[in-house]
């Protein structure tokens, strides 16, 4: 159960859902967790990606 | 692979964007249906021309000429896109790079009869060309995930349905049971897509 609220988490971080407190703590979170990091910047690449394929 | 462009004349073709065009593009960027006919009706018989001149057919004009649009959309749609050559003359260079591209792979030689002045248009096609390859990628992981998989991560990411439609779709009894299959699915789908994804890279 842990895995998905980590991927809700971030689901809403990048669509901007976060109040400014919880992001900047998100952010701090990345800084410091290189695997919570790249998990982010894969989940972006993956959205971006999905993004394109539902412009079509 | 600088041999099929003329070595003299390229520069003289890159006019200032015409104020007209530029309207025309931030149409098609914003999906104007309009607009994208206008280019058509202005450049699709050039295309055909040069295609059919060079042992095409109707319908592969017809395909280049698609993919040429695409890469103008997707070129119109970039915060940093500057129109640096007329429309014709960009889409014009676009379909005789992918037709070439076309004769090559399918063994077959052109008859050099050229109707325009063409630019370089390598970076472009690359990233046409790569975008192309990603979108199958991810078709094909969609593909092979299957059913109910494939419909709600559609139904979610694509369609921008709520957990909760999707639930009341798909027959959950609630919301929770939803998004925990649809994180299942996702995982699923993002192993299958970036095991395809890298290789690429």
């Amino acid at each position: 159960m842990e895995d998905i609220l980590l991927l809700n988490t971030i689901e809403r971080y990048l669509e901007g859902r976060m109040l400014e407190e919880e992001r900047k703590f998100f952010e701090e979170l990345r800084t410091s967790n290189p695997a919570i990091d790249q998990m982010v910047v894969e989940h972006k690449l993956f959205l971006n990606q999905m993004d394109e394929y539902a412009g079509c | 692979l600088g041999y099929f462009y003329p070595s003299t004349g390229i520069k003289s073709t890159q006019v200032k964007g015409d104020p007209n065009e530029q309207v025309l593009l931030k149409a098609l960027a914003n999906n104007d249906s309009k607009a994208a006919e206008t280019i058509y009706k202005e450049n699709f018989n050039m295309v055909l021309a040069f295609i059919l001149n060079n042992n095409g057919s109707y319908d592969e004009a017809r395909d280049i000429f698609q993919e040429a649009m695409i890469a103008l959309y997707q070129k119109a749609k970039s915060e940093s896109f500057v129109l640096t050559s007329q429309i014709k003359t960009y889409v014009y260079s676009i379909c005789r790079r992918l037709w070439l591209k076309r004769l090559q792979q399918l063994g077959k030689t052109t008859n050099g009869i050229e109707n325009f002045e063409a630019i370089p248009v390598e970076d472009d096609i690359e990233i046409h060309e790569r975008r192309n390859a990603e979108l199958g990628i991810m078709d094909r992981a969609l593909s092979s995930l299957g059913e109910p998989c494939k419909s709600l991560l559609e139904a979610f990411y694509i369609e921008k349905q709520s957990m909760d439609q999707i639930a009341l779709l798909f027959g959950y009894t609630n919301a929770d049971n939803a998004k925990n299959q649809k994180y299942k699915c996702l995982m699923r789908l993002k192993k299958l897509f970036f095991s395809q994804y890298n290789i690429g890279e």
